[in-house]
């Protein structure tokens, strides 16, 4: 059916009864309102043209004029035939000029167009006047202070009895508030749709919070009351060093958290390690409390075969906390862990703490801890590559630091190095590092470059240095290709005795590499004050990289920015091909993650460069697992 | 002047607003659902509709006297009651109004179903084109539609020939039928 068969068939439809009766009804209404109004005034003020519609006097500007008068529209004639420009008040007004301004020309008016506007809407009004076509659109104007202001004009063309063209004929009237709010209704959804959802940081694994969203839950319930946090750590009784590489572990992992929560039901609770779960009990008595970890542990003990594992050993640590007794999360995290490890060094299932030891014994049980570590070497490194991706091949490799847990298999430090930071003991693990490191590369062949990472809160200390240039000459480490990444940036508190550790480590010959940029707490402003050589852009941003304008566009921000002041840039976390495309398209320079190679433990001699894995273990989870 | 003398002129008036109110009734009784109608295909929002032609009708009833004196009356009230609404619309904020969900357009085959087709079609377009499109369906030449809308004529030409293509890409999907004149 083409558009004038409907119109026909619609203008067939003759009103109903119904509509007749409301149609006489509506009339009444209005025959009563303007009664009432006879009454309250003599005349009913209007905006309406009175003239006949159809005889109308004048031509088809005079008509459109008046029309576009009462709807408070400025209006701008010109006349093909004399070539002159008129425009009304209300157009003055708009204009921001006076209402008798004597000159009224096309060159004002084009004057009067915003320059960035002009050629287009030049080209608009010529190419209007060639196809004898209305146009509309929208521009901006300058007015007289200067000021612009956002203008929407029909430009329609006129002509005379015999359809000859005669001119142009442009209303319009200010539009500057609705386009604004329009750009900020834009700009909004735009900003709704790039910003994440929820900041809730759950595992993946198991459904429980990051260590990090479970200790800010443990903050928050200690500054509002009392309670009682439970640490429980379930490690299979029969540990075997294959569970990492199968997968077993996360299994293993998901499988008891689900135990866990079928018992506590909503307490919060979160993975804060390999087998170790807390339960944050608030406004809970000791008893109660004890009575559920009891539950807890019980229940887990007496779990057979979950996820292909005959039996867990579980033991759990209880610490009663008080708002009136100041203390932070990490620390009450720390004292419930040392309650299980209690429980299990004395074989019971559950050791309770009715109140937090003092802060200077628990900074002394934790010191002692990473003393003994660093002194027992329970350490290991590990070497990551990271691909070059212009030449698109391993040029160098970042080393890793694993601690050793109790059977000797390596975890990830993060839980530990945020310890050793938080009671300063992170010198001697940054040292250990830097002596055992240096050596081992000072024993390869040195074909590589490597990066080497050392604590924010080391900077501080001016030994540090000294260390490493004594570590360097001692090893024969060639510091051309040595890369100092500092992370844990936010514990750069001072940041003029930072940049001495920078510009030292620059006299060195070696290079200064800021990791985790744009997370955490690294201001941009550590791009002009530190003479950094390379960002490492923090694994979050590139996680999901393809799917997320919003990171997409982040990414390219940053690696823009640092092209621009001659520093690298690397991103961590790359998982997929389409991911190191993107990258790099964006220049970014180097890439890392279990798409481009997995840490391999970094031996006496150099560690083989293997060819570029492409099948994902699932001990990549390892890796993510350190940005909880 | 003598009292007695005033009394024609005044029975004469007294017939002459008899004859006006007369003439007004039969007028709004005729055009009342097809001024609406118009103003509905328009807005969208039966409302927003209804309150500019009550606006309307009042300045109409007031007027009566100029405006039955013209040459198409109801011209003037619908030239009037589309003013109207588009300054309601205005401060309204010129909130856009919820369009029509796309419906399953089959051919339609009765007034009401092309009303709907047709509903869709003007949700579709800028607003002074939905008025010509609406002009259209009362059977408006140009100029007539120029002189109610306060367009020039060449402008309802091409919203005209826009409207129609507007149409066709609507409905292209549509099948079988031919393509419009």
């Amino acid at each position: 059916m083409n558009l004038d068969e409907l119109l026909a068939l619609a203008a067939q439809d003759a009103p109903t009864p119904l509509e007749h009766a409301r149609a006489r009804r509506a009339v009444r209404r209005v025959a009563e309102d303007h009664g009432r109004r006879l009454r309250e005034g003599p005349e009913i003020i209007s905006d309406v043209d009175l003239p006949d519609p159809v005889g109308g006097d004048g031509g088809e500007a005079t008509r459109i004029g008046r029309a576009a008068q009462l709807r408070k529209r400025g209006s701008i004639i010109w006349d093909a035939g004399t070539g002159r420009l008129d425009w009304s008040d209300e157009t003055s007004r708009i204009f921001g000029l006076a209402p008798v301004e004597a000159q009224k020309s096309m060159i004002r008016l084009v004057s009067l167009i915003h320059a960035a506007d002009r050629t287009a809407v030049c080209r608009r009004l010529r190419s209007a006047w060639r196809h004898r076509s209305a146009v509309e659109f929208t521009c901006r104007i300058t007015m007289r202070d200067g000021s612009a202001a956002y203008v929407e004009v029909l430009v329609e063309i006129l002509t005379d009895r015999h359809r000859r063209p005669t001119g142009i004929i442009a209303t319009g009237h200010d539009v500057t508030t609705a386009c604004k709010r329009r750009q900020d209704d834009e700009r909004r959804a735009l900003r709704d749709g790039s910003v994440q959802k929820d900041l809730a940081e759950v595992d993946a694994e198991t459904g429980l919070l990051s260590r990090r969203a479970f200790a800010d839950e443990v903050g928050r319930a200690l500054r509002t009351g009392t309670g009682t946090l439970l640490v429980v750590s379930a490690p299979p009784y029969i540990r075997r060093s294959s569970d990492v590489d199968s997968g077993h572990d996360d299994r293993l992992g998901a499988a008891a958290a689900k135990v866990l929560r079928d018992v506590v039901d909503s307490d919060p609770c979160g993975l804060l390690g390999r087998y170790e779960f807390g339960v944050l009990m608030p406004y809970t008595t000791l008893e109660s409390a004890t009575a559920k970890a009891e539950m807890v542990v019980g229940q887990l003990r007496s779990t057979r075969f979950l996820a292909g594992c005959p039996r867990l050993d579980a033991f759990g640590g209880l610490v009663h906390y008080d708002y009136r007794l100041p203390s932070e999360s990490i620390e009450l995290l720390l004292d419930a862990e040392t309650a299980w490890r209690r429980a299990k060094h004395e074989d019971r299932p559950l050791h309770v703490l009715r109140q937090p030891p003092s802060a200077e014994d628990r900074r002394e049980i934790c010191r002692a801890g990473i003393r003994s570590a660093v002194e027992q070497n329970r350490f290991a490194l590990y070497a990551q590559p990271l691909r070059d991706l212009e030449l698109n091949r391993t040029t160098r490799h970042e080393i890793l630091l694993r601690v050793l847990d109790d059977v000797g298999r390596p975890i990830p430090p993060t839980t530990f190095l945020h310890l050793a930071e938080h009671v300063d003991e992170i010198l001697a693990v940054d040292k250990w590092v830097i002596n055992h490191a240096l050596r081992l590369i000072g024993e390869g062949a040195q074909t590589s470059h490597y990066q080497i990472n050392v604590s924010g809160r080391s900077l501080a200390d001016p030994l540090l240095l000294e260390h490493l240039r004594a570590a360097v000459e001692r090893f024969r480490v060639n510091p051309e290709h040595l890369t100092v990444e500092i992370t844990e940036t936010a514990a750069i508190g001072n940041l003029t005795v930072a940049r001495r550790f920078a510009d030292g480590v620059r006299e060195l010959g070696c290079q200064l590499a800021l990791d985790d940029f744009g997370t955490g707490n690294t201001p941009l402003g550590f791009l002009t004050k530190l003479p950094v050589d390379l960002v490492k852009i923090d694994g979050s941003f590139i996680q999901g990289l393809p799917d997320s304008e919003p990171l997409q566009a982040v990414v390219q921000g940053l690696v823009q920015i640092c092209r621009k002041l001659g520093i690298l840039t690397a991103a961590e976390y790359v998982q997929d091909d389409a991911t190191l495309d993107l990258l790099r398209a964006y220049g970014v320079d180097f890439a890392q993650g279990f798409h481009v190679g997995e840490p391999e433990q970094l031996v006496a001699d150099r560690p083989r460069t293997r060819s570029i894995e492409l099948e994902l273990y699932p001990a990549a989870r390892y890796r993510e697992r350190r940005a909880i | 002047m003598m009292p007695a003398q005033a009394f024609p002129p005044d029975d004469e008036n007294e017939r002459r607003r008899a004859e006006l109110q007369d003439s007004l009734a039969r007028f709004l009784e005729e055009n009342y659902s097809k001024i609406l109608s118009f103003l509905l295909r328009q807005c969208f929002d039966p409302h927003l509709a209804q309150d500019a032609l009550h606006e309307a009708l009042i300045v109409t009833m007031d007027k009566w006297e100029a405006v039955s004196a013209c040459d198409k009356p109801l011209y003037w009230v619908r030239r009037t009651a589309w003013h109207k609404l588009l300054s309601l619309h205005e401060r309204q904020n010129g909130r856009s109004l919820v369009p029509l969900e796309p419906d399953e357009v089959a051919e339609p085959t009765s007034a009401y179903e092309a009303e709907m087709v047709l509903r869709y079609t003007l949700s579709q377009l800028p607003f002074r084109q939905r008025a010509v499109l609406a002009l259209m369906v009362e059977g408006d030449t140009d100029e007539q539609i120029a002189m109610q809308l306060g367009l020039a004529v060449t402008t309802v030409c091409t919203y005209k020939s826009e409207v129609r293509r507007k149409y066709r890409e609507l409905f292209r999907s549509g099948a079988d039928e031919g393509t419009p004149a």
